[in-house]
């Protein structure tokens, strides 16, 4: 067998092995994405009463959407997701871009530093939520002990005035280091003869920054910030378990919304049309994205 | 390279005669293994025995409780054969496994129910067997059976009432006795709060169980009820609507002697702040008790038990709590009942006896079995025996519970439950100072949304 011979069946070794880890990734998306997206789009168009065992799911049309939009429920988790969503996403973006510009410089202990910024990515949300309700509970919580040292009241986080700060904050804790991270990571890709460059045309730090920084951060800012928007307009956990929507919904999200339709009330169509219209509107924002941001740039 | 079990060892064999490839030796092995394991499944005895297996849903998770199944099951297996996997569950999976395996046609045989109206769903389905015939043989406490259409559909293993927990050692320091009235509750509480780490109670006001059950007391002693005879919200009628107006605004006041972070509060944050010495009062079944017997903390004789206080003094209350196991129809009903009827006279006082007051016994002999009267926590506790004895055999206390309230038994009231309408109103009138008027409104609304669906 000539050498160009065995070349070309080894090409075609390597194209079956391809096409077929092609179509066993196909065949997974299809099973374990489209597949439970599907059915609970599906889901959402069908009436199932929870407390009725033996009855089959029946059409429902958009009555379950009707029932969804009749209250002013589905409009205040909007209202929640978005402001929740926004101010975490803000408040992480500057904070990280901060720490990202420190942490880029030459210090002692510096990579202590970077590791030790991973650790709250490390720690599950349950033990965040419980440590914080424990640290923060007025009869034998830390926090307001101290603040009681100080001659101040302790802070009544769960309220429906500080609630959604609670949970914002407890977020940005925990997600702050994701965006500092892939900030750093940015950061140092930057050629330092840009800076050099600029020093010599006589830009001080801020012109630097605005100049040479932050339009070479730009891309993985605009990801980032995608992302980041997406799961926490996505998040469930940390809200159910610190706040468990309330109280008085003032904390009540689209995923707790259909989380509490869902398994709480037992309208399961209706908790489906919620994640779905959920689903929707996440979907446009990410259509919006991707034409508008640099997050495309090849 | 094939594998083939060898049914007379037990042990595999591997062959490593190349893949796909079938000869004589490796097909007469095949053959003689087919046959021994056909030989083997077709023994009767054996066949028999593979079938005698029920499930037992439990759903609790009480140190020692799991154990004590275990061991009933495993001497049941020794006695007859039959094995009996206990599966053990929190209470919230708990109602959503027995419901998904309902309906794959696959039932728990046996589980533990806390909602009496889910039961009743199921009843009404037809999904589970009455067990009238086991609870007859005994006497049982007041409102436990809680027959639905003359028939008991579950076997109750506990009372879980709702029991206002009280500092003992601070009530004598001050010369206090257990409040009958708001005012004199009121009272005691603001002798203990200190305005800063040290609050008079702590009542949950979240939108969960915890509320429903906890923080539902005052009502009942003040007289409140949801429902008339024909399932028609009634609190905001011209009866109720001044009752319940009374212990949102009892509420509001105890709110100054009650924690700032209350609608965080939930099941454990009373029981921890009372264990920390920063709480006179919170609500829970009597467990602080037990841990102090076994040596686990150091309230030993410092806790008192009492009832939730109404307006006038004229009557206490008490939420009510129970627990009952059910049997589920299918082809190993005959089998499930005969091992509850086994274990009713057996393990379920084992049971019942490892945590006596976390575990009120429902039925009335066992507060005579000596296995009870000789248990450690309850020669520890005669005066909270007592208190919980005399609650469910005298009718002196108004019990009261969202799930077994209206005409009947029925899922309606368990739809008014899980609407959280109580916890609603009472986070309104405390967290966002709405006049109780409103907040009666409010809560009368999600009441009848609820029940409209």
């Amino acid at each position: 067998m000539s050498a160009t011979a065995q070349q070309k069946m080894k090409k075609s070794g390597l194209d079956h092995l391809l096409t077929a880890m092609i179509l066993l990734a196909v065949l997974m998306t299809f099973l374990l994405i489209l597949v439970p997206l599907l059915s609970g789009i599906a889901l959402s168009f069908l009436k199932i009463d929870s407390f009725a065992l033996d009855g089959l799911p029946s059409f429902a049309g958009l009555g379950n959407f009707e029932s969804l939009f009749s209250t002013g429920a589905f409009n205040n988790a909007l209202k929640n997701g978005i402001i929740f969503s926004a101010a975490s996403v803000v408040i992480q973006l500057v904070l990280a871009t901060l720490v990202a510009l420190i942490l880029n410089q030459t210090f002692p202990g510096r990579a202590f530093v970077r590791t030790a910024l991973i650790f709250p990515m490390l720690i599950p949300p349950v033990v965040v939520s419980l440590l914080f309700r424990w640290m923060n509970n007025q009869s034998f919580g830390i926090f307001p002990k101290w603040l009681q040292s100080f001659g101040m009241e302790p802070i009544a986080w769960n309220t429906p005035e500080l609630a959604m700060t609670q949970v914002v904050l407890l977020g940005v804790w925990m997600w702050t280091p994701f965006m500092t991270v892939s900030i750093l990571a940015e950061l140092q890709s930057i050629p330092s003869s840009l800076y050099e460059a600029a020093r010599v045309d006589g830009a001080g730090p801020f012109s630097q920054f605005f100049h040479v920084t932050l339009p070479h951060l730009l891309s993985v800012m605009s990801i980032i910030v995608l992302l980041r928007m997406i799961w926490t307009f996505n998040n469930f956990e940390l809200i159910w378990l610190t706040t468990g929507g309330g109280p008085l919904n003032s904390t009540e999200t689209l995923p707790v919304l259909s989380y509490r339709q869902s398994f709480t009330l037992y309208e399961l169509g209706t908790g489906a049309a919620t994640a779905t219209v959920s689903f929707g509107i996440l979907l446009a924002v990410v259509l919006i994205a991707t034409r508008f941001l640099p997050v495309n740039k090849d | 390279m094939s594998e083939v079990e060898n049914a007379g060892s037990g042990k595999s064999e591997v062959t490593s005669s190349g893949a796909g490839a079938i000869n004589r030796r490796s097909l007469l092995k095949t053959a003689g293994a087919l046959a021994a394991s056909t030989g083997v499944l077709g023994a009767p005895a054996v066949l028999a025995q593979k079938t005698k297996k029920i499930r037992f849903l439990n759903i609790e998770t009480a140190e020692g409780s799991k154990e004590v199944l275990l061991k009933g099951a495993a001497e049941y297996k020794k006695l007859t054969g039959v094995e009996v996997e206990i599966d053990t569950n929190s209470l919230d999976q708990a109602w959503i496994k027995v419901q998904a395996s309902i309906r794959a046609g696959k039932p728990y045989e046996l589980f533990m129910a806390s909602f009496i109206g889910h039961v009743a769903l199921l009843a009404s389905q037809g999904s589970i067997v009455p067990l009238t015939s086991l609870t007859n043989k005994y006497k049982w406490g007041r409102d436990v059976l809680l027959p639905i259409k003359g028939e008991v559909y579950w076997y109750p293993y506990d009372y879980n009432h709702a029991t206002v927990h009280y500092r003992k050692d601070f009530y004598e320091q001050n010369g206090f006795k257990p409040a009958r009235t708001f005012d004199e509750y009121l009272k005691i509480n603001k002798a203990f709060a200190d305005g800063k780490s040290k609050v008079g109670s702590v009542f949950p006001i979240e939108s969960g169980a915890s509320t429903n059950w906890a923080s539902t007391g005052f009502f009942w002693a003040e007289g409140v009820r949801l429902f008339d005879d024909k399932w028609n919200v009634i609190i905001d009628n011209a009866e109720m609507r001044p009752k319940v107006m009374r212990v949102l605004d009892f509420y509001a006041e105890l709110a100054q002697y009650m924690p700032k972070d209350l609608a965080q509060a939930s099941w454990l944050e009373g029981y921890n702040a009372f264990l920390a010495g920063n709480a006179a009062h919170y609500s829970f079944v009597p467990i602080m008790m037990e841990y102090a017997t076994m040596g686990k903390n150091n309230f030993k004789g410092k806790i008192g038990l009492t009832n939730y206080p109404s307006s006038t003094g004229k009557e206490v209350g008490m939420t009510a709590g129970y627990d009952g196991i059910v049997v589920t129809k299918g082809p190993n009903t005959a089998e499930a009942m005969r091992f509850l009827e086994w274990y009713v006279d057996n393990t379920y006082i084992d049971f019942i006896c490892n945590r006596p007051l976390l575990y009120q016994p429902p039925r009335l002999d066992i507060y005579d079995n000596p296995k009870y009267i000789n248990s450690p926590i309850v020669k520890d506790n005669p005066e909270a025996v007592q208190f919980l004895k005399d609650l469910v055999t005298k009718n002196d206390v108004v019990m009261g519970s969202i799930d077994t309230e209206g005409p009947e038994i029925s899922e309606k009231a368990g739809k008014v439950f899980q609407s959280f309408a109580i916890p609603i109103m009472l986070q309104e009138r405390l967290l966002k100072k709405t006049p109780s008027s409103q907040c009666v409104d409010i809560g009368a609304k999600i009441m009848r949304t609820a029940l409209s669906k």
